[in-house]
C-alpha cells in the first residue's frame, strides 16, 4: 500500500514522459489525474487507519542492503498518517494553480513535481534512517530544479542558497545517523533501534541531538537559521512556494518528533527551554518582519516562519496537549499558509504585481476572490471556528503548563499576526478601487476547484478536529512516555499534570 | 604450469591480444586515406569485443584465491572487483569514443590499442601480490596514458599535456621504484605478504613513504596533484574521461593492496599521514573546482576531490577498503557518464568544454541533459544516486574506524561540491543557446544509458555490489 503511494508518482512521471510536450491539455489532465489518484489512495489509507493504536500501521519491511543493516521499511503511525494525506491533498491543488503560470516547459515541470511528491511522501513514511535520509535529500533535488528553472528573476541565487543551506544541515545529520547506527546494534531500522534506550553518554547525546535538530530546524525554519527562506519562497514559482511552505516545512517539524525526541530524550529535555525561546523569537520576529514587508510573498514567508514557531513551541512543551496541538497545527499550517501562497499566486498571475501597494480595493472587482482570501486569512490568524484556532489554542495550553513566560510572549505573536494579515487584506482588497485594476477577472472554475477543498478543510478542522486528534493521540502518548520526566522538576510536573487534564482540554476546544 | 598460469590471467591476456589485433588491423587496413572515416568503427568493434571477452573471463567464479607466476599474481575477489571496474570503464570509453575520433581525426587504431593496454596495467595493479608486479602494472598504465594524452598530434595543448605528464610521471615512478628498493633492503623481499610479517624499521618506513608518493601521483592526491588539471584539460576529451577513471582505479587498487593488507602493523605510522593527505585533497580539490569555468578543468579538480574521498576508505580498515572498491565502481559510471555527454558536443574548431557551451542543452538533447544532471547529482553525492551510497559507505567506515575528523571534512566539502556540480546541471537544463552542436551516435547513446542505469542501480539497489566488495575484502584478511 505505502509502496504504491511512492511508486505511483514515479509511474505517472514515466507515463507523462512519453506524452508529446505540445499536447498541453493532455499533460495537464495527466498531472491532475495522477496526483488526484494518489490523493484518493492516501485518503483511503487515512480513513482505514485504525484509531487508538500507537504503533506502525500499513507496515512494509524488506531487506535492502542486509550487509550494512539497511532495510526498506515503510509505515505510518499517528505522527505521519495525516501528514501523508496532507501531502497528497496539496499536490493536485498546487499543480492546479501551477498551470496558470507555467506555460514554458510544462512537461519537465510536471515530471519534476511528481519526483518531488515521491520524495515528500517517502520522507513521512520511511521507518529506516538511511531510507529516510534518501527521501529527505531526494526531495531537495527536484525542489532545487523547480526553483532554479521556473522561478523568478533571482531564481538561480535563491535556489542554490536554499540547496546549500539545507544540505549543510543534512550532512551533519548523516554523520549523526551513522553514530546512532554504530551505537544501536548496527541497524538503521527504527523499530529495533527504538526497542530500548540507546545509552549514549550525555555529552554525545547532546551533540547528536544538535546534529539532528539543526537539520530539521533549517527546514522549518527556526530563527536564526531562516535566512534562506524569504529568497526561496519569493523566487519559487507560486505553486512551488505552496509545496515549500506547506509540506517541506512540516518535514522539519516531523523530523523533530520522529527522531530527536525518541532517540535523545534527555537532550530533548535539556534543550527544550532553549528551543522554546527560539520558537518565541521566531514567532515575534517573523511576525514583526512580515509586518514591514511590501512584497506579498515575502510577507507570507515571514508569516509562515512565525507560525512555524508555534509548532516548535508546542513540540518542546513536551506534554501531550502541546504536541497534539503541534501536530494538528502542522495540518493547519499546510492548509492555511498554502492557501495564502495560493492567493498570492492568483493575484500575481492576474497582474504580475508582487507588491501589496500595487493593489487597492480589488474586493469590488473580484468579490469571490476577496471572500476566499478573507477566509484563508482568518484561519491563518486563528479565529475561533477555523482550523488555526484549534492548533494554536492547544499549543498555547500545552506551553502554559510547561513554560508560562514563553507562552505569554507567544500569545503576543497572535496579535502581531492579526496586525500584518489584516493590514494585507485592507491594503489589497479594501479602500478605493484602483482604476487600472477595475477589469480584473474573478475566480475561474479551475480556481474554484482548487480553493473550495482548502476552505472545506479549514472549517472541517476548525469545527470537527476530532478525527485528526484521535489518529495521533496514542502515538503521542507513547512518544512522550519515552522522554524522561526527570531533569528539571517544574516542566516534569507540568507534563504529569498535562495528562489527566487532556480530555478536559479537548472538550474545551470543541 | 604455464597453462594454468595463463588461464588465470585470462582477462588481461584477452585485452593484450585484442590490443595487438587492433594494431595489426590498423596496419593492414592502411590505404590512401590514413585517417579515413570508415576504419574507426571496425577497430572500435574489435576493441569492444575484446573487452567483452575479458569481462566474460573475469566473472568466472573463483572459490579461493588463485595464485599464478610463483605467487606474484593473484586472482581473488579483490582482483575481480578491480577488473570489473576497469573493464566497465574501458567498455564505456570504447563506446563513447568513435564519434569524437572521427571528428578530430585521431588515429583510431593506436587509440584503442593504448586504451586496452592501459586497462591491462590497471588490472595488474589490482592483482599484484608483489611490489614488482605492482610496478609493472603502474608502468604499463602510465606509459599508455602518457601516449594517449599526447595523441592529438596537431594540438599543442595535447602535446604539452603528454610531455608534462611524462616528465612528472617519470619522477613519481622513480620515487616508487626507489621505495621498492628500500623496502627490499629492509625486509629482503618484495612479496607483500612477507613484508607484512617483517619487523618495522626506519628503512621500511622510508620505503613505504616513497611507494606511497608514486601511487599518490597516479591517483592525483594533494600535494602530488599539480599535473592533473593541466593534463586533463590538454588531453583529448575521451582520453581525459578514460584517464580520470582508470588511473584512479589502478592507483587505489595499489593502495588497498599495499596499505590495509600488507602493512597492517604500521598503521599508526601511515594512518595519520594518509588522513592528512585525504583532508588536504578534499579541501583543495573542492575549493579549486569552485572557480572553474571550463568543464573539463572543473571535472579535473572534481576528480582530485574524489580521490580525497576514496582515500578516507584506505585509512578506515576493512569496511573502508570495501568502500573504496564500491566507490571506484560508482565513480566509473558517474564520471564517464558526465564526460560522455561532453563528448557529444562540439564547438567549431574544438571541444565544447566551456560551461556556456552547455547552455540550452535540455532543449536540443533532453536525454543527454538528463544524464548529465543525473551524473552531476551523483558526483555531488546526493541521494537517490549511487554517489550518495558510495560516500555513505566511506563515512560509515570512517566513523567506525574512529576517523570522525575525516568524515566531518568529507561531508562539509561535499556541501561545497554541490555548488559547482549543480551549476553545471543548472546551465545544461536552463533555456539558452550556444554555438556548440550536438552529435548523436548509437554507441554513445548506449554507453550513456549504461552509465545512467549504473548510477541509478547502484544508488537504489546497491546490495549486490555491496556484497561483492565485501567478499573482495574478506579474501584479503
Amino acid at each position: 500500500m505505502l509502496t504504491a503511494l511512492i511508486v505511483l508518482p514515479l509511474l505517472a512521471a514515466a507515463l507523462i514522459g512519453t506524452i508529446d510536450p505540445r499536447r498541453g491539455r493532455l499533460l495537464r489532465a495527466g498531472a491532475l489525474g495522477s496526483t488526484g489518484l494518489i490523493f484518493l489512495a492516501a485518503a483511503w489509507m487515512w480513513a482505514r487507519f485504525s484509531v487508538g493504536e500507537g504503533g506502525l500501521q500499513f507496515e512494509q519491511r524488506h531487506s535492502w542492503v542486509p550487509a550494512i543493516g539497511m532495510t526498506y521499511h515503510l509505515g505510518v503511525d499517528g505522527l505521519s498518517v495525516s501528514l501523508v494525506a496532507l501531502t497528497a491533498f496539496l499536490f493536485p491543488i498546487a499543480l492546479g494553480t501551477a498551470f496558470a503560470h507555467v506555460q514554458d516547459r510544462l512537461k519537465p515541470f510536471i515530471i519534476t513535481a511528481l519526483l518531488l511528491e515521491t520524495g515528500m511522501l517517502g520522507t513521512f513514511m520511511a521507518q529506516d534512517l538511511v531510507l529516510f535520509y534518501v527521501f529527505w535529500e531526494a526531495m531537495l533535488i527536484p525542489m532545487y530544479f523547480l526553483i532554479a528553472l521556473w522561478g523568478g528573476p533571482a531564481r538561480a541565487h535563491a535556489a542554490i542558497k536554499f540547496l546549500l543551506y539545507t544540505m549543510a544541515g543534512s550532512v551533519l545529520m548523516l554523520l549523526a545517523i551513522i553514530a546512532v547506527y554504530l551505537q544501536g546494534g548496527r541497524t538503521f531500522d527504527l523499530t529495533p533501534l527504538l526497542a530500548g534506550p540507546l545509552g549514549f553518554a550525555p555529552a554525545v547525546q547532546r551533540l547528536l541531538f544538535l546534529a539532528f535538530a539543526v537539520a530539521f530546524a533549517i527546514k522549518m525554519p527556526v530563527w536564526p537559521l531562516h535566512t534562506w527562506l524569504p529568497d526561496a519562497y519569493a523566487e519559487a514559482p507560486p505553486a512551488v512556494t505552496i509545496l515549500l511552505a506547506s509540506i517541506m516545512a512540516k518535514a522539519g517539524a516531523y523530523g523533530l518528533l520522529r527522531f530527536c525526541l525518541p532517540f535523545f530524550p534527555q537532550a530533548s529535555r535539556e534543550f527544550g527551554p532553549l528551543l522554546s525561546v527560539l520558537a518565541v523569537i521566531g514567532i515575534v520576529y517573523g511576525g514583526a518582519v512580515a509586518w514591514t514587508q511590501g512584497d506579498m510573498r515575502r510577507l507570507f514567508a515571514y508569516g509562515s516562519m512565525s507560525h512555524m514557531g508555534f509548532i516548535l513551541l508546542g513540540i518542546f512543551s513536551l506534554n501531550i496537549v502541546g504536541v497534539q496541538g503541534s501536530l494538528i497545527q502542522m495540518i493547519n499550517h499546510g492548509v492555511s499558509t498554502g492557501g495564502l501562497f495560493l492567493l498570492a499566486g492568483l493575484l500575481l498571475t492576474r497582474t504580475g504585481r508582487s507588491r501589496t501597494d500595487g493593489y487597492g480595493g480589488i474586493a469590488k472587482a473580484v468579490p469571490a476572490l476577496a471572500a476566499a482570501a478573507l477566509i484563508v486569512v482568518v484561519s491563518s490568524l486563528a479565529l475561533p471556528g477555523t482550523n488555526g484556532f484549534i492548533g494554536e489554542f492547544l499549543i498555547l495550553l500545552g506551553a502554559f503548563q510547561a513554560r508560562p513566560v514563553d507562552a505569554a510572549l507567544a500569545t503576543g505573536g497572535i496579535v502581531v499576526a492579526a496586525a500584518y494579515l489584516l493590514a494585507f487584506v485592507g491594503r489589497v482588497f479594501h479602500g478605493p478601487l484602483r482604476p487600472d485594476l477595475s477589469r480584473l477577472a474573478d475566480l475561474s472554475a479551475r480556481e474554484y476547484a482548487v480553493l473550495v477543498p482548502l476552505i472545506l478543510m479549514i472549517f472541517w478542522v476548525g469545527i470537527f478536529p476530532r478525527p485528526f486528534l484521535a489518529r495521533s493521540e496514542a502515538t503521542v502518548r507513547a512518544l512522550l512516555a519515552r522522554v524522561p520526566a526527570a531533569a528539571a522538576a517544574a516542566p516534569a510536573a507540568a507534563a504529569q499534570a498535562g495528562l489527566p487534564r487532556f480530555p478536559a482540554a479537548r472538550v474545551a476546544v470543541r | 604450469m604455464l597453462g594454468a598460469d595463463l588461464s588465470r590471467i585470462g582477462p588481461e591476456l584477452a585485452l593484450t591480444i585484442t590490443a595487438c589485433l587492433v594494431l595489426l588491423w590498423d596496419a593492414w587496413a592502411t590505404g590512401p586515406a590514413l585517417e579515413a572515416d570508415a576504419r574507426g568503427p571496425a577497430t572500435a568493434a574489435l576493441a569492444f569485443a575484446g573487452v567483452c571477452v575479458g569481462f566474460a573471463l573475469n566473472v568466472r567464479a573463483v572459490a579461493r584465491p588463485e595464485v599464478a607466476f610463483a605467487g606474484m599474481y593473484v586472482r581473488d575477489h579483490l582482483t575481480q572487483s578491480v577488473s570489473l571496474a576497469v573493464l566497465a570503464a574501458t567498455g564505456l570509453a570504447v563506446l563513447l569514443s568513435p564519434g569524437y575520433l572521427r571528428r578530430s581525426r585521431l588515429p583510431a587504431g593506436e587509440y584503442y590499442a593504448l586504451l586496452l593496454l592501459a586497462a591491462v596495467g590497471a588490472m595488474l595493479m589490482g592483482a599484484s601480490r608483489n611490489l614488482a608486479v605492482l610496478f609493472l602494472g603502474l608502468e604499463i598504465l602510465s606509459f599508455s596514458l602518457y601516449t594517449l594524452a599526447a595523441l592529438a598530434r596537431r594540438s599543442s595543448r595535447s602535446q604539452e599535456a603528454g610531455l608534462k605528464y611524462l616528465l612528472l610521471g617519470a619522477f613519481a615512478t622513480a620515487f616508487f621504484i626507489y621505495g621498492v628498493a628500500l623496502i627490499y633492503g629492509a625486509t629482503g623481499t618484495v612479496d607483500l605478504a612477507s613484508i607484512a610479517r617483517a619487523p618495522a624499521s626506519v628503512l621500511l618506513g622510508v620505503g613505504v613513504a616513497l611507494v606511497t608518493i608514486g601511487l599518490a601521483f597516479e591517483a592525483a592526491l594533494v600535494p602530488f596533484h599539480a599535473w592533473a588539471p593541466d593534463v586533463y584539460e590538454g588531453a583529448p576529451l575521451p582520453v581525459t574521461a578514460f584517464m580520470s577513471v582508470v588511473a584512479k582505479i589502478g592507483a587505489f587498487a595499489g593502495l588497498v593492496r599495499v596499505f590495509p593488507l600488507a602493512l597492517p602493523g604500521l598503521d599508526r605510522e601511515w594512518g595519520p599521514v594518509l588522513a592528512a593527505i585525504a583532508v588536504a585533497t578534499m579541501i583543495l580539490g573542492n575549493l579549486a573546482a569552485l572557480r572553474q569555468a571550463n568543464v573539463k578543468r572543473l571535472l579535473a579538480y572534481s576528480s582530485i576531490a574524489h580521490a580525497g574521498y576514496i582515500l578516507i576508505g584506505v585509512v578506515s580498515g576493512a569496511a573502508g577498503a570495501a568502500g573504496v572498491l564500491f566507490y571506484l565502481l560508482v565513480y566509473t559510471a558517474m564520471n564517464l557518464g558526465a564526460f560522455g555527454v561532453l563528448l557529444l558536443l562540439e564547438r567549431r574548431g574544438g571541444e565544447a568544454d566551456r560551461l556556456e557551451d552547455l547552455a540550452g542543452l535540455a532543449g536540443r538533447a533532453p536525454w543527454a541533459a538528463g544524464v548529465l544532471a543525473l551524473c552531476m547529482v551523483s558526483l555531488a553525492g546526493l541521494p537517490p544516486t549511487a554517489g550518495f551510497i558510495a560516500k555513505f559507505y566511506l563515512f560509515r567506515a570512517a566513523l567506525e574506524g574512529h576517523q570522525a575528523a575525516l568524515a566531518l571534512v568529507g561531508v562539509l566539502t561535499s556541501v561545497v561540491s554541490v555548488y559547482y556540480y549543480m551549476r553545471v546541471a543548472y546551465v545544461a537544463l536552463s533555456p539558452g543557446s550556444s554555438d556548440a552542436s550536438v552529435f548523436r551516435s548509437i554507441p554513445a547513446g548506449v554507453a550513456l544509458g549504461i552509465a545512467a542505469a549504473g548510477v541509478l542501480w547502484l544508488g537504489l539497489a546497491p546490495q549486490g555490489a555491496t556484497w561483492m566488495v565485501q567478499q573482495a575484502v574478506q579474501a584479503l584478511k
